[in-house]
């Protein structure tokens, strides 16, 4: 027998409080953890999503006439460009101070050339594109085929396949230049379906533009990057340029995952808040029950610290088993349950087993915490009333 | 002089609601002692074994052990380290742990002190041998009968080999025959040379014992050493 064996003993008397009490923590703990695996999840299904939106800064020639157009937030748009960006120039980007979060640099060269392909002539949208930058921005292309390498070979659209009956394989020209079709995209449903991409160099050579690019498209790394700072930051590399973010899409879904960020905090605050007091009121409610024991511990020679160590292991063991059936109940929650009863369309909805850790030896402090006044007062029960009482 | 009190006073309370439950009381007690304590009810004789127990402060006066003085030289938790090395308390209402078995009931008095559970239970049987509750040591309090129960809290006041034996009427709870029957288990273990002092309202009742201590009113107004027949 030793003072772990009386907190053991003595966690199983009073059963039906210490039951509730454990309920009480565990679904508060599971709470917490679920609305915590919700928000992350869709954090990260914004930020995947975010990949595929691309670019988040488009870098254009300044310009009045020049009109961006993008539904949502695909930036194809720019079909005509009458002034143009000094492909040296881009250069410059890289040396900005938050160079750290951009993830690609991809210029491209935009104009129209008439294509000719077994005797049929269409005039075509053709892109010039730096091809391994392009392939970093366009995570999400579906691709038939393999990706261009060399100068003569293009990568073209759906539609603009199917329009121009081109297949894998085939070879066409271009104001007098042979290209090969070595790749072609899945519809996007952007204005890549129409275009024909092909490395950037050949473009500027058949638009006889050397050295010039039409738009600049930049992907920043993460959803929280601090774009405004780097839209001035490249402003003031490339002054003859127009710096634009694209994030309305983004940012209102992220203000929304805040919203429910904010009413999850709100909410575990409240449980946390609600399950200490349920934890000291029933501490306090089984020393007051325990006077007497304690009484005659203290004058059998327990210390006060023996006095606490009993009823803070016994607050120890029962946090214990709440943050082991919370973690157990949040998993059961956010794999079985909450799936079979709504449609959540989340796809990064799981348990982070950090976040579960974290949370289980939360409450194990918070079970602690709660216990220390009344194992501090439970330490200082006079055991000559306790014994004189009987 | 193993034991000693010198001139303890006790007040209650304050004004008017003053209690003087002892004044200037002193005596000793050496190795081997058996006392028993007298007196009407309310004469302090509860008080007096709660002082000489480590348990609380006397407003004025000493209590000497081993030549420590108590109250002067001990804080809170050296007099708890007194309580488990040199006092077994033995109270009148038994006092045992109900959720725990008998040899539960006298291993706890071990359960803050650091030597092998082993060992623990070698001295809980032990003891529990010397009050005949052997074959009781699975039991629960509820199931056993008042004497038995006493000879339980004795059986706890020993295991820890005390210095001294505390019993504040540790027959006041029981009918005359489980009476007697206590009464020469405490005097047996004073036989054995264990140091008893034991308060009772009629010191007639212990035979054995070879001093006596009157208290009235807070005063010891008799002190007598009975001669061992
Ligand atoms: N905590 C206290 N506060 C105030 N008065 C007290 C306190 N404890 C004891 N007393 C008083 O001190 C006096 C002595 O009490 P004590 O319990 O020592 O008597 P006792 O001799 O043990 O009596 P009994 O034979 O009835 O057990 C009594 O008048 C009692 O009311
Ligand atoms: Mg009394």
């Amino acid at each position: 027998m030793n003072l772990s064996n009386i907190s053991l003993k003595s966690l199983f008397r009073q059963k039906g409080k210490k039951v509730f009490l454990l309920i009480a923590m565990v679904i508060s703990l599971t709470t917490v953890l679920t609305l915590y695996s919700y928000v992350e999840s869709q954090r990260l299904d914004i930020e995947n999503q975010f990949d595929e939106f691309g670019a988040n800064i488009v870098i254009t020639p300044k310009s009045d006439s020049l009109v961006l157009s993008y539904g949502g937030v695909n930036i194809s748009g720019i079909v005509t460009s009458l002034e143009e960006i000094e492909y040296s120039q881009i250069g410059k980007i890289k040396s900005i101070e938050n160079n750290e979060n951009i993830r690609a640099i991809s210029p491209k060269l935009i104009g129209a050339g008439e294509v000719s392909f077994n005797g049929i002539r269409n005039t075509a949208l053709l892109v010039g594109i730096e091809l391994e930058e392009e392939k970093k921005i366009k995570s999400w292309w579906n691709l038939k085929g393999t990706f261009p390498e060399g100068d003569n070979e293009v990568l073209i659209g759906a539609a603009a396949a199917e329009v121009m009956k081109l297949s894998i394989g085939d070879t066409f020209t271009i104001k007098g230049t042979v290209l090969k079709v070595t790749s072609i995209l899945a519809s996007t449903g952007s204005q890549d379906d129409n275009a024909i991409m092909a490395p950037i160099e050949t473009v500027q050579t058949i638009l006889g533009k050397p050295g010039k690019i039409s738009l600049v498209e930049v992907s920043a790394l993460c959803v929280d990057c601090p774009i405004d700072d780097l839209v001035f930051q490249i402003s003031q590399v490339m002054p003859n340029s127009d710096v634009k973010a694209i994030r309305q899409v983004m940012e209102q879904k992220m203000q929304v995952v805040d919203q429910v960020k904010k009413v999850s905090i709100t909410i575990g605050t409240m449980l946390v808040i609600l399950c200490g007091l349920l934890i000291f009121s029933t501490v306090t409610g089984s020393i007051s029950d325990r006077k007497q024991e304690i009484g005659i511990f203290r004058a059998i020679g327990f210390t006060k610290s023996n006095i606490m160590q009993i009823i803070l292991t016994e607050s120890f063991l029962i946090s214990l088993a709440s943050g082991f059936l919370g973690i157990l109940c949040t998993y059961l929650t956010v794999n079985l349950i909450l799936p079979s009863l709504v449609d959540l369309s989340t796809e990064n909805f799981r348990v982070n087993i950090w976040f579960a850790f974290t949370g289980a030896v939360s409450i194990i402090m918070l079970g602690l915490g709660a216990s220390w006044w009344p194992a501090i007062s439970a330490s200082n029960i006079d055991p000559v009333k306790t014994i004189n009482s009987l | 002089m193993y034991l000693q009190l010198l001139n303890i006073s006790k007040i209650f309370g304050k004004g008017e609601a003053q209690v003087r439950a002892l004044e200037s009381v002193g005596f000793s007690i050496e190795k081997g002692d058996y006392v028993a304590i007298h007196g009407p009810s309310g004469s302090g004789k509860s008080t007096l074994l709660t002082i000489m127990a480590g348990l609380q402060h006397p407003s004025s006066g000493k209590v000497i052990v081993d030549e420590i003085s108590l109250y002067e030289e001990l804080n809170n938790d050296g007099l708890a380290g007194f309580r488990s090395n040199y006092i077994g308390f033995v109270f009148q209402a038994f006092n045992l742990l109900p959720y725990l078995s008998t040899l539960e009931n006298v291993l706890l008095p071990m359960a803050p002190v650091r030597i092998s559970s082993k060992e623990k239970r070698e001295m809980a049987h032990l003891a529990l041998s010397r009050v005949g509750l052997t074959d009781r040591a699975a039991h629960l309090p509820s199931q056993l009968s008042g004497g038995q129960q006493q000879r339980a809290a004795i059986a706890r006041a020993l295991v820890n080999e005390p210095g001294i034996i505390l019993a504040d009427e540790p027959t006041g709870n029981l009918d005359t025959e489980t009476r007697n029957d206590i009464l020469s288990l405490f005097d047996d273990l004073n036989k054995a040379g264990h140091t008893i002092l034991m308060v009772t309202h009629d010191a007639s009742h212990i035979k054995a014992a070879r001093k006596s201590i009157k208290i009235t009113d807070g005063h010891i107004i008799e002190k007598e050493v009975i001669p061992r027949i």
